[in-house]
């Protein structure tokens, strides 16, 4: 096979740093900490790319607790915490409410603390079926399904995204450093995607893998990256302010779409929502999600 | 409009470089096996048919996002305007949408001017295309806004067996097509544009099954009908419809402020009535909150509310809905589009009694 490489990238990690530690001394910024949980570490990475482009998000977050960015621990006091991931041990929940006691702000940062992202696949399995599948001996771990942060504490504002949306990103920090709340979208990625005078992906490609696009239910903000690359909208950012389920899963069924791909699209990002974990039980009656949780 | 007068036009390439000249230039452009409305150049090929396009033209006249001014703190307060100066031209517009836009011209130039709006209006030249073939989504016919223009264009262009028949409507178009040096047209040529838009009207089979004058008494008699609830038990609240409509024009307005809290920009970017935040007001009270009443909304201002307000049709019959819309449920048999104008209204046509037992989920879905 003649694979050509890809031009290799650069990314100047090293500048990230300077520039953090330079700005620790001044006051009027918003003290900033971001954690993880089970994630990717995706949503942080992103954000290190932001930062290339946006010095303006140093000007207002004076970051104190950043792991993959700056080599300090934790130090408090802090205002402002970004939790990625979604929780799925014990001493996840403990670390969380800490947190939450700290934090003026609480933001769920990305679609794992939002949703549950990907990791929360395994909550359609038995936890013993998940920990054979990767564990040599399962009884040395102690793991929990997976949930969204705003299962425990009040979460204030919701990044949804696999990862983040840059926009809405320097949306919600401008509006924290300004005291008042964000603008965050609550319709469909339809909007996004008609604004930007794309062709219909669920109309044009009919019966295809990649026509089934689930942006009439899923809530924007993206800019709909994906459909305007002409890849169908996987949900990533979870359900709407009122997607109509039943209808989406009426759409993919007359388009021939089989009752497992329905359920694979509907838990892939968002499954624990009670919008789309209502969309993947539709057709595939007998599983349930480990639980059920109201709409963020 | 005096200065009529009607041309021969071997090919459409000289005239698309003497626009050029002068214009910014857009027109339908093939994109991804559709219609959208872009820049074209001398080598581009825009669609003169009736092209149910993606947006349509609206969006070069009032653009999805739009900033409308920048503003600066220090110094008392400053602002800056966009300038407007440029000079467009929209080629190959087809007659409803001319008409979209004279019903965007009430909206934004009755009581209330947008300046921003008119300056693009101002500086726009309309070189408009008959239909000789209606789409099979469209139903222009029933509003008489289609497959013919009949007026309010600078240049018109129809397709004949051989080349094309060009209108002057107006002595910016005139001013457009002196050097060109064109022929007359005969009356032959005048005789095959009848015949062919004639023929295009003849194939339109799509209809509205009430006539026009009678739309509004027929849908407030309908206010209740149970056929509002299956109807709008389809809808995703996607707002597609409305984005695509060519005579939509609600938008939203934000201030976009930079960290230095000095700066900003206020922007505007469409918005939609079918969207669950369009009525919301303080305290998260809404005046639509339910689905029903927002699909409502939406066919009752484009079918009839839209005329009472200024005084031309909300809809001219494009298409765009029926092409967008991505929820198509089946109505007595078929297998439709739920934003179609036509089946909603066909819909409302049956008995009321048609409708008891139908039983789908939600209903009043919120
Ligand atoms: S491609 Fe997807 S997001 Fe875009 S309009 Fe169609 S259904 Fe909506
Ligand atoms: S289009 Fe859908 S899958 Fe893609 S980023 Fe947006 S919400 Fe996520
Ligand atoms: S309501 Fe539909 S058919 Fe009528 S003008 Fe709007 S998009 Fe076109
Ligand atoms: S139908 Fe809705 S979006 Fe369109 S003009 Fe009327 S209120 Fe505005
Ligand atoms: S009628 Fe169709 S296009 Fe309009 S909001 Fe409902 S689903 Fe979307």
């Amino acid at each position: 096979m003649n694979l050509k490489k890809p031009p290799a990238r650069t990314l100047d990690l090293k500048r990230t740093e300077v520039k953090l530690t330079a700005s620790v001394n001044s006051n009027d910024k918003v003290k900033t900490a971001l954690f993880k949980f089970t994630c990717c570490a995706g949503c942080q990475f992103a954000l290190l790319y932001f930062f290339h482009q946006l010095p303006e998000t140093l000007e207002l977050l004076d970051f104190v607790y950043f792991k993959m960015a700056m080599r300090k621990e934790l130090e408090e006091p802090y205002e402002l915490a970004f939790v990625e991931g979604g929780v799925s041990t014990p001493e996840h929940i403990e670390q969380l409410k800490a947190i939450r006691s700290q934090a003026k702000v609480l933001v769920a940062f990305g679609a794992c603390a939002a949703h549950g992202g990907i990791p929360s696949i395994k909550n359609w399995q038995t936890e013993r079926a998940v920990e054979e599948n990767v564990y040599p001996d399962p009884l040395l771990v102690s793991s929990i399904k997976v949930s969204p942060i705003d299962e425990f504490v009040k979460v204030d504002y919701h990044l949804r995204g696999c990862p983040i949306d840059e926009v809405e990103f320097m949306e919600l920090i401008r509006s924290v450093a300004a005291d008042k709340s964000p603008y965050i979208r609550g319709h469909p990625v339809c909007v996004e995607c008609k604004l930007r005078n794309n062709i219909c992906i669920l109309l044009m490609r009919e019966g295809v893998q990649e026509g089934m696009c689930l942006g009439p239910v899923t809530r924007a903000g993206c800019r709909a990256v994906c459909t305007s690359n002409m890849r169908a909208c996987f949900g990533c950012r979870g359900p709407m302010s009122n997607s109509n389920i039943p209808e989406m899963v009426r759409t993919f069924m007359g388009k021939g779409f089989s009752a497992k791909d329905i359920e694979m699209r509907f838990t892939e990002y968002a499954g624990l929502s009670a919008e789309f974990s209502e969309g993947a039980r539709a057709y595939y009656g007998r599983k349930t999600p480990y639980y059920h949780r109201k709409a963020a | 409009m005096k200065s009529k007068s009607a041309l021969r036009l071997e090919n459409l390439d000289i005239l698309i470089e003497a626009v050029l000249q002068k214009h910014l230039t857009y027109g339908p452009l093939a994109k991804d096996g559709e219609y959208a409305w872009q820049k074209i150049d001398p080598k581009s090929n825009p669609y003169m048919g009736c092209a149910v396009t993606m947006l349509p033209a609206k969006h070069i006249l009032q653009p999805v996002w739009q900033d409308i001014y920048s503003f600066k703190f220090g110094n008392g307060f400053q602002i800056k305007e966009p300038e407007l100066a440029e000079k467009i031209a929209l080629f190959g517009i087809s007659p409803c949408d001319v008409n979209s836009i004279l019903a965007l011209d009430r909206v934004f130039g009755g009581r209330l001017i947008d300046p921003y709006y008119w300056k693009r209006r101002e500086n726009t030249l309309i070189v408009a295309a008959n239909c000789t073939e209606v789409a099979g989504e469209s139903f222009c016919t029933s509003w008489d806004t289609g497959p013919e223009l009949y007026s309010n264009y600078d240049l018109l262009i129809t397709e004949l067996s051989d080349g094309y028949l060009l209108e002057v409507g107006s002595p910016k178009g005139e001013d457009v097509v002196a050097v060109l040096n064109l022929p007359k047209a005969t009356q032959d040529h005048l005789n095959e544009k009848a015949v062919r838009l004639n023929a295009a009207r003849a194939a339109t089979k799509k209809k509205l099954p009430v006539a026009p004058d009678d739309l509004h008494r027929f849908l407030k008699e309908r206010f209740n009908h149970p056929a509002w609830v299956p109807n709008s038990d389809a809808c995703f609240s996607c707002g597609n419809c409305t984005i695509a409509c060519p005579t939509c024009y609600c938008f939203d307005i934000r201030d976009e402020v930079m960290p230095s809290r000095s700066i900003g920009v206020r922007r505007s970017e469409w918005d939609s009535c079918q969207l669950l935040e369009f009525a919301e007001v303080g305290f998260h009270a809404n005046f639509r909150r339910l689905r029903i009443d927002r699909f409502k909304h939406r066919t009752i201002h484009k079918l009839s509310w839209m005329k009472q307000q200024y005084g031309l049709t909300g809809c001219v019959g494009c298409g765009r809905c029926v092409r967008w819309c991505p929820s198509w449920p089946e109505r007595r048999g078929r297998i439709t589009s739920l934003a179609d104008p036509v089946e909603i209204v066909t819909d409302l046509m049956e008995p009321s009694e048609r409708y008891e037992g139908i039983e789908r989920p939600g209903g009043v879905i919120a």
